[in-house]
């Protein structure tokens, strides 16, 4: 009974208490007061009083106490700027070092990005000319090369340039090779010398005033087409650009198909 | 054999329709090319085979968050067309161009500008994930990235550029303040602006043309 007197009388101080100061004030009090702290020196000395009281309202008795002490310890511990500052320490002290770890680790990401991105490939790997080269080195026939190569194109570990793609979807390793070794006697100053048999074929013959219709047959690629009809695979896009129509791309070629093949000419 | 183009799903998709019906059979286009003269671009960078082309399906619209039209400027305001004085600004027949010239020769980098969980999302094929954050004066550790893309630190101090890579750098797109942000810094560190070059239309843009993108496995 008395301690409902009691409170009821801190109630009353503590509404006082509050019309005495600014509404702000009022505002920290309670917050504190509800979280169990207590400002110094607010509205000392009756809301310490009233929160101490009010406490012992919600609490048993015996704890009461211990929370008032506890909460006056708090109090003598830091006032709210003190607070303030040490939330901000604490705010600044371990977040100082998360965007120096985070900047660390994107930088390093991104140099080893730049470097597998910009290492130059080791010489030979994974490339149809490193693949075909390697093989002529070891004296392989042409047959071997050719499975190979049409291996290592079915694995998707080398690209295939498009004209190489014959009629039947494989990779025209003739052609490949036939242009290598041209290269290479290019290389060596021996001009490449017209191909007597290119003048035998009378397709070939024809070529050279008008352009001719040709009918795509199996294993045949662009490059081999120009190889045959020209002498030099390298000139496989002029027999694309005629056939665009037809060609979405140089190696959608396919047997049966008329090709159109330019007078030489033309060239 | 005919998995040999299995990494070209239309190429693989027209053998295999060619195999079950008429043989021959003329090709079927692919209607939504690169330009009138290309289907599609086919490069090998850092020894990875890459195919560039556009999405074929006639009613895709883009979803997700670049099909946004407005997000709070500041920040994400809209950029000027040139990130820099002599910084040239590619749109995608460049950038692709930029992928197959200096790119698959090992002589340029495209950039992706963007944090590395926007990377994670999609990404230009064989672009690097270089975030703006690490170009920033805040960054200790930039100048590891200049030397990563070929600077030489000089004794004198400061940096020569002249075997340094050429750079294409894109981020969300024009109202991405982020590779701008980039190239800045990159010019303020000294790097000659005729190797720096700003792709402006970005992730937003490529993705609207239905252009190939890449989930980029974890970089490095």
């Amino acid at each position: 009974m008395i301690r409902i007197i009691i409170g009821y009388l801190a109630i009353v101080v503590a509404i006082l208490g509050t019309v005495l100061v600014d509404p702000f004030g009022w505002l920290v009090t309670r917050e504190q007061v509800a979280g169990g702290q207590l400002a110094a020196g607010q509205v000392a000395p009756e809301p310490s009083l009233t929160a101490a009281v009010a406490l012992g309202l919600q609490a048993p008795p015996a704890s009461a106490a211990a929370e008032f002490a506890e909460a006056e310890l708090r109090v003598v511990d830091g006032g709210l700027a003190g607070t303030t500052a040490a939330i901000l320490a604490g705010l600044k002290g371990p977040a100082k070092p998360a965007p120096d770890a985070a900047l660390v680790a994107m930088t390093e990401v991104a140099v080893s990005g730049l470097r597998a991105a910009t290492q130059p490939r080791p010489a030979g790997a994974a490339t149809l000319e490193g693949l075909v080269t390697a093989a002529l080195q070891q004296g392989q026939s042409d047959a071997s090369i050719d499975v190979l190569v049409n291996e290592a194109a079915a694995r998707g570990e080398v690209v295939v340039p498009s004209m190489l793609v014959t009629s039947d979807g494989k990779v025209d390793t003739a052609v490949l090779l036939a242009s290598l070794l041209s290269e290479a006697e290019m290389g060596e100053g021996d001009r490449a010398e017209p191909d007597a048999s290119l003048s035998a074929d009378p397709l070939v013959a024809a070529l050279e005033t008008q352009d001719v219709i040709y009918t795509v047959t199996a294993g045949d690629s662009l490059g081999s087409l120009a190889l045959r009809f020209y002498g030099d695979s390298g000139l496989y896009p002029a027999i694309f650009a005629a056939n665009r129509a037809k060609l979405g791309t140089a190696d959608s070629i396919r047997s049966g198909m008329r090709l159109v093949i330019p007078s030489r000419a033309g060239l | 054999m005919l998995q040999m183009l299995t990494a070209r799903p239309g190429h693989f998709a027209r053998i295999a329709a060619a195999c079950l019906w008429a043989w021959p059979l003329p090709a079927a286009a692919q209607d939504v090319r690169l330009t009138t003269d290309r289907v599609r671009a086919e490069m090998v960078l850092a020894g990875k085979p890459v195919v560039i082309e556009r999405a074929q399906d006639g009613e895709a619209t883009l979803t997700g968050d670049y099909a946004r039209t407005a997000r709070a400027c500041p920040p994400h305001c809209i950029t000027p067309q040139q990130a820099a004085p002599g910084v040239a600004t590619l749109g995608e027949l460049e950038v692709i161009d930029f992928l197959e010239r200096s790119v698959a020769a090992s002589t340029g980098v495209l950039i992706d500008s963007r944090l590395p969980d926007a990377f994670a999302t999609g990404a230009i094929p064989g672009a690097v994930n270089v975030p703006y954050a690490t170009l920033q004066p805040e960054n200790p550790y930039r100048e590891e990235i200049l030397l990563a893309l070929g600077a030489v630190r000089l004794a004198a101090g400061g940096f020569d550029f002249a075997g340094a890579l050429d750079v294409a750098l894109y981020s969300d797109g024009a109202w991405s303040d982020q590779a701008p942000r980039a190239v800045r810094h990159l010019v303020e560190l000294g790097y000659p602006v005729a190797k720096i070059r700003y792709y402006r239309g970005g992730m937003q843009d490529w993705l609207h043309l239905g252009l190939t993108v890449v989930k980029p496995s974890v970089q490095g």
